[in-house]
This record gives structure tokens, C-alpha cells and sequence, in this order.
């Protein structure tokens, strides 16, 4: 089968594998769509979560390259020996948790099911057994969620994220009725917003400086949306201001710099939380002042912790609405333009694009003869 | 009557004032005991500006005190309060209707360094009468420390890493003992500090810095099974123990910041993603001026007059109580001040 796999930084190659199997307690799944690019830092660098071409990572025992993706949904074409067939059917649409960990008992993270904390945490589609960017994956069966019936697949490969804001959301305990700031509108910005507002939040700002993405945050539910670079646009001061002179309740940071960090701290109440989603290209400066006086927290979260199932519930039962999400889907691309047309547009395109989806049904552009 | 004002940086004059009146929902208190708070070093010297000159100078300070009810002003509850009553004063009056905190003894009427105070009936607990009024003095600081942990969740059989053995350092540690704390690491500078922590419970003490912070963060994970600390408490504020408390919690943990900060800090955001770190602030009692009460009642902590290193008279607040802090730093925890 094809594979888009990762040898290191800038060298990403499609190739022909085999396809794998289902072992004991695997799911075999046909890949529908996989989404390109958290993996991004990885075209620059090597990450500690990712093995190299000689050491093996600790807990997949795979040395590079790897099959890339980690953001995908798909269907059961295969169940492996002692797969519990009452939940997991051949034909079931899917989505896959691809959190890995050590699952050592002496760990304490696993033994209490926050796998994301543990020390050698990692991913599929990042440090081995296999990847979203390929035609068919195996996959333990802990790691497989059903896809409620009326989200279709190529929403479904945007569980994993949403999975990601939806964690954020959850830790920052927002409550009915708080007004939360969210800085940052790209792909964790967008589906924070709507979880926050899942979640009951009453009023939600966003801030962005990029225009397409501030539209999309209007369509995605902001109740206003902020551009920081515009003359006489003063977000700290609008925040206190909607909400009653006190802050923010909440303020996620996805954006991850010393201006939205700067902006967290003058926007939330005192008392109020902040949570970090972001990866930060530099050490910001903390404005400790604010943060003790004011008495906020400030957390940051990894992943995601045992959401899976009560977001598909929630999505399933109709509280959470996917109705829209489709619109973070800003491109459709084939294996063969993943590096082209998928990394490098995130990550010199990035105010024009949100999600690209790769499907591995989808022909490369055929190249016209020369006349 | 005689009162500490505050005129303005290294400016504090003895003087003769007015007694304050009990107004409506206020009780008058004769001051027995005043402790000294390194945020009031903090104000003699000009750090806490934007603090204090929320009211007009001269202000009194001083906000860790105790002392005995003299009047009460009209609508004061006298089911619950009554003259002769010994208190202590929770000096936080603090709205979350608006952003801004009025201290006692930093932001409104009248502080502790006086011979008389008047205080909002909220504000006041009774001491149960065999709590010495000196060690009522002991009663804020004690509740910032306890707060601090209840806002870290420190749970009992939780491990904790202290960085700076100060007042603070020493009255954390306290608390986590009585908390139930399993292992309790305190980082210090200075013999006598180190010797004091130790006594005060702590568990191991690292002297800084002869001991590296690398070592530090390394003898923590020895000690908590390599997973890494559940709390650290920041009591020094400084780029370096603010990277050993990220490096040094562990997945999941909290660093709890209850220092004064000279210098903004940097921050590993990345390491606080990788390990999902809260970094949490207190400053405030958080209500828990009744527990703390309880717990000194009942004999839960150990050695507390120890803690009062020097007793200075109001008058020479100055010349001895200021400048032993300053000067004698390391020999002292907690100088009370009589008026």
C-alpha cells in the first residue's frame, strides 16, 4: 500500500509498504481521510517524542522513518482475535485516539488512566505503529472510537483535535454563564470556541489578526471577534468591558506568544484561569505582577485525558453540534502533494488555510505533456 | 494615640494621631501584637507604590495583627462580638465585584502598627482564650500559607518542594505538616535558615547554593519515586527557582508562586505544556481564617512561639524592627511589634 512516511526534518517521502494486518486485540481500518499538519515543528526538527533512524522510540520500538498522521477517521475492514465484536463491527465508520504510553504498571500516569502525562508519551502517526497518511492501519482497540452515524468521515478526521480543544475546554472548568477570550483563531482556536460555547459559556471573544480566520470565528459562533493589529483596537479594555468591568472568566491562549500571553493577563478576572494550548517558538516573559495580584492560574494542557468517549456521546446525543466543521476543511490534497500543497501551505499559507485533508483515494494531479 | 504612618519611601514616623471611631459595622480594637511582613519591607522601600497610593499619605500599616475589642460601632452583631474579646483580623478586604484589593494596613484607614484599629466586623475572629495574643499575631501569615496549599490541593501524603526557607518558606512547611505532607524538600540560603527549616519539619534541606539546582530537581525525583514533586511552593521568586519548580513537580502538579518578584521571569511555556503544569498565585486567605484558628486551637502545630524571633515596641518600629529584617535577615522569622 502507500504511505507518506517521515525519514527527519524536510525529508518526507511517499512510498509502498505492506499493509499491515490485525493482530490480537487490533482493528484493521481502511483510512477515509487524514488530516496534514500538527506534525509541522516536525518538518523543521526532531521532536523527544519522535524516535530517530537509530534509537527506537521506548514505547512503539520503532526507529524512523514512520508513517505520518495522527489526525484521521476511517472504516473497519478487519477485527483481529480477541476484539470485543459488540462494540467494534466490520463496516463501522471510526476515529482514533492515537495517544501512546508506557501502560507499565509501575507508571502512575497510565495506572490512573492520564496517559497524557505519562513520561513517554507519544503518538501514532509520529513516532510508529503506523499513521493516518497511509491506506490501512492497525490499530489497538483501545484506541478506537465509533464515529457517530451522521458525521461524515472527513469530519470525523477532525475528532483528534477537537478532542484537543475539547480537553482544553474541560480544564479550564468554565461554567454555564462565564465569558471566556480565546486568542487565536486557528485550528485549536476555532474548536475551542465552540466547545466553549458547548460547554455553556455566555459570551465568547476572539482575537486574530488574520482575516479569513476572524471570518471563520464569526461563522463558528463568536459572539465578537477582535483584530489586535488594527489601529485603536484595545482587546483588554473591550473584554473588561463586556463583562461587566471584572475580566474574563477564562482565557485560552492557542496562539502561544508574548502578546496574546501579555493580553491573557490583563483580560482575565482575578481569580480567573488561563489556559495554554499553544506551542511556543520562544520563552515569554511573565507578567508575575498580574498573575499573583490578580491570584490567576495558569495552565497548560497536553493532548487530551479520557475525552473521547464523552465528546462522540455528546456529538452522538446532538449537544454538540458538527454542523459546520466541515468549514475548517480549507483544502483537499492527494499523498503525492502532502509536502507541497499540505505542509509547506500551513506553514507559508497559514492565514489562508486551517485544515487540509488528505485522502489516499485521491489521484495526484496529472502533469500535462509539453506540446 | 501612637501610629506607624507611611510617608513615602524609607519614610515611617511614630506619631501622635487622632484615635480612630467605630463606624457603622466596625469594631475598635486595642492592638496587642503587630507582625512584620517582608511586603511591608516591600512598602518602607518603595516597591509596593501602586499598592499604597490608592489612598491619600500618610497611611498606617501593618496587617498581621491581633488584639483585644474595645467598641463596638452601631450594627455590629453583639451575638458575635463583644468588648474584651480577643481577635484576630483577616486585613483582606477583598470585592471580586471590581479588580482592585483593599488591604488593611496597605490600601485603607488605619493599620496594625497603631495603638488602636478600626476594622469591618467581617474582618474579625474570635481567639479562643488559650491562644496567647502574640501568637494571634501569627494567625495571617499562617492563613496565607494554609490558603496557598488549599489552592495547590495539597492533599495529605502529597510531597512538596519548598524553594526559600524565609518566614514564608518556614510557615509552609508548618502547614504542610499539618497538612499530612510525605515528604516535604525545602531549598535554602544561609545556616541558620537551613537549621530552622529543618526544625520547623521540614524533610531534607538543600543549601543553596552549595547544592546546585540541578541537584535539587535531581534529589526530588529520587525522592518521589522519579515522578517529581506534587507541589512546589516558589517563596523566593527568582528565574532560577522558578526553573527548578518546573523542572522539579511533576506531571500534572502545581507550582504555587507566593513570593515578591524583583524581575519578571521567563517562562519554558513548552515544559508547562509537557507536563501540563499549573502555575497557580495566592494571596489571600481564601476564608480559611476559622480553620486555621481551629487547627492553632487544637494544638496542631508545634512550636509556634518559636517562630517570634524578636519583640520590638511600637516606637522603635524603625531602628530595631525594620532594620533587623533588613540587616539580620537570615537570624529571623517573625519580629512582633507592641504599641
Amino acid at each position: 500500500m502507500r504511505a507518506v512516511r517521515y525519514y527527519g526534518p524536510g525529508d518526507v517521502r511517499v512510498d509502498r509498504i505492506s499493509e499491515p494486518s490485525a493482530g490480537k486485540g487490533q482493528i484493521k481500518i481502511k483510512v477515509s481521510q487524514c488530516l496534514c499538519g500538527s506534525d509541522l515543528h516536525l518538518w523543521h526538527e526532531l521532536l523527544p517524542i519522535c524516535p530517530t533512524l537509530t534509537e527506537p522510540h521506548v514505547v512503539t520500538n520503532e526507529k524512523l522513518p514512520v508513517v505520518m498522521g495522527h489526525e484521521f477517521s476511517g472504516t473497519i475492514v478487519d477485527v483481529g482475535p480477541g476484539v470485543d465484536t459488540s462494540r467494534l463491527t466490520i463496516g463501522s465508520h471510526v476515529v482514533i485516539e492515537p495517544l501512546l504510553s508506557c501502560m507499565q504498571p509501575t507508571c502512575p500516569f497510565c495506572s490512573q488512566g492520564a496517559r497524557n502525562l505519562c513520561r513517554h508519551a507519544t503518538f501514532i502517526g509520529i513516532a510508529g505503529c503506523g499513521g493516518g497518511l497511509s491506506e490501512y492501519i492497525s490499530v489497538d482497540q483501545r484506541l478506537v472510537h465509533i464515529l457517530p452515524s451522521h458525521v461524515p468521515l472527513d469530519v470525523g478526521a477532525i475528532m483528534e483535535p477537537l478532542a484537543v480543544a475539547w480537553h482544553t475546554v474541560k480544564s479550564s472548568k468554565i461554567k454555564p454563564g462565564d465569558h471566556a477570550l480565546v486568542l487565536g483563531a486557528g485550528p485549536i482556536g476555532l474548536l475551542t470556541l465552540r466547545v466553549a460555547r458547548a460547554f455553556g459559556a455566555s459570551w465568547i471573544g476572539v482575537s486574530e489578526p488574520a482575516l479569513k480566520r476572524r471570518e471563520l470565528a464569526s461563522k463558528n459562533g463568536a459572539d465578537v471577534v477582535f483584530d489586535p493589529t488594527a489601529q485603536g483596537v484595545d482587546v483588554v479594555s473591550a473584554v473588561i468591558a463586556a463583562t461587566g468591568d471584572r475580566g474574563a472568566d477564562v482565557v485560552f491562549d492557542c496562539a502561544g506568544s508574548q502578546k496574546t500571553l501579555d493580553t491573557a493577563f490583563l483580560a482575565v478576572k482575578p481569580r480567573g484561569h488561563i489556559v495554554n494550548a499553544a506551542v511556543w517558538a520562544q520563552r515569554p516573559t511573565l507578567d508575575i505582577d498580574s498573575l499573583t495580584y490578580k491570584e490567576v492560574s495558569l495552565s497548560s494542557i497536553l493532548a487530551y485525558d479520557r475525552v473521547h468517549p464523552e465528546m462522540l456521546k455528546a456529538i452522538a446525543n446532538g449537544k454538540f453540534d458538527v454542523e459546520g466543521l466541515g468549514s475548517l476543511i480549507t483544502r483537499r490534497i492527494s499523498f503525492e502533494e502532502v509536502v507541497d500543497k499540505g505542509i509547506k501551505a500551513l506553514l507559508y499559507e497559514k492565514d489562508e488555510h486551517v485544515k487540509i485533508l488528505v485522502s489516499p483515494d485521491l489521484e495526484p494531479p496529472v502533469a500535462h505533456a509539453r506540446l | 494615640m501612637k501610629a506607624a504612618l507611611f510617608y513615602g519611601p524609607e519614610n515611617v514616623r511614630v506619631e501622635d494621631i487622632p484615635d480612630p471611631v467605630a463606624g457603622p459595622n466596625q469594631v475598635k480594637i486595642k492592638v496587642a501584637w503587630c507582625g512584620i511582613c517582608g511586603s511591608d519591607l516591600g512598602i518602607y522601600y518603595g516597591m509596593l507604590s501602586d499598592v499604597i497610593t490608592q489612598r491619600p499619605l500618610p497611611v498606617g500599616i501593618g496587617h498581621e495583627f491581633s488584639g483585644t475589642i474595645v467598641e463596638l460601632g452601631p450594627g455590629v452583631d453583639a451575638n458575635k462580638l463583644a468588648i474584651g474579646q480577643n481577635v484576630a483580623v483577616s486585613s483582606n478586604v477583598y470585592s471580586l465585584e471590581t479588580p482592585s484589593t483593599r488591604m488593611q494596613g496597605v490600601s485603607c484607614d488605619g493599620g496594625g502598627l497603631s495603638e488602636y484599629v478600626v476594622v469591618e466586623q467581617d474582618a474579625v475572629y474570635i481567639l479562643p482564650a488559650h491562644i496567647p495574643l502574640d501568637i494571634g499575631a501569627l494567625i495571617e501569615p499562617l492563613t496565607v500559607s494554609w490558603h496557598a496549599l488549599e489552592k495547590a490541593q495539597f492533599k495529605a501524603g502529597d510531597s512538596v518542594l519548598v524553594l526559600g526557607a524565609g518566614p514564608i518558606g518556614i510557615l509552609i512547611v508548618k502547614v504542610a505538616k499539618v497538612f499530612g505532607a510525605s515528604w516535604i524538600g525545602v531549598s535554602g540560603r544561609g545556616a541558620k535558615r537551613c537549621s530552622l527549616v529543618r526544625e520547623h519539619g521540614a524533610s531534607v534541606v538543600y543549601a543553596v547554593p552549595e547544592v546546585t539546582d540541578d541537584e535539587i530537581v535531581a534529589e526530588t525525583f529520587k525522592a518521589t519515586k522519579g515522578n517529581g514533586a506534587d507541589v512546589v511552593v516558589d517563596c523566593a521568586g527568582t528565574q532560577s527557582t522558578l526553573d527548578v519548580a518546573l523542572k522539579a513537580v511533576r506531571p500534572g502538579g502545581t507550582v504555587m508562586n507566593v513570593a515578591g518578584w524583583k524581575k519578571f521571569p521567563e517562562m519554558n511555556m513548552n515544559l508547562c505544556l509537557a507536563k501540563e503544569i499549573v502555575l497557580s498565585n495566592s494571596l489571600g486567605y481564601g476564608g480559611a481564617h476559622p480553620e486555621v484558628i481551629e487547627a492553632v486551637a487544637q494544638g496542631k502545630f508545634d512550636k509556634l512561639d518559636a517562630l517570634v524571633t524578636l519583640r520590638v515596641p511600637l516606637t522603635e518600629f524603625v531602628e530595631k524592627g525594620l532594620r533587623a529584617l533588613t540587616h539580620e535577615k537570615d537570624q529571623h522569622v517573625k519580629v512582633l511589634i507592641h504599641p
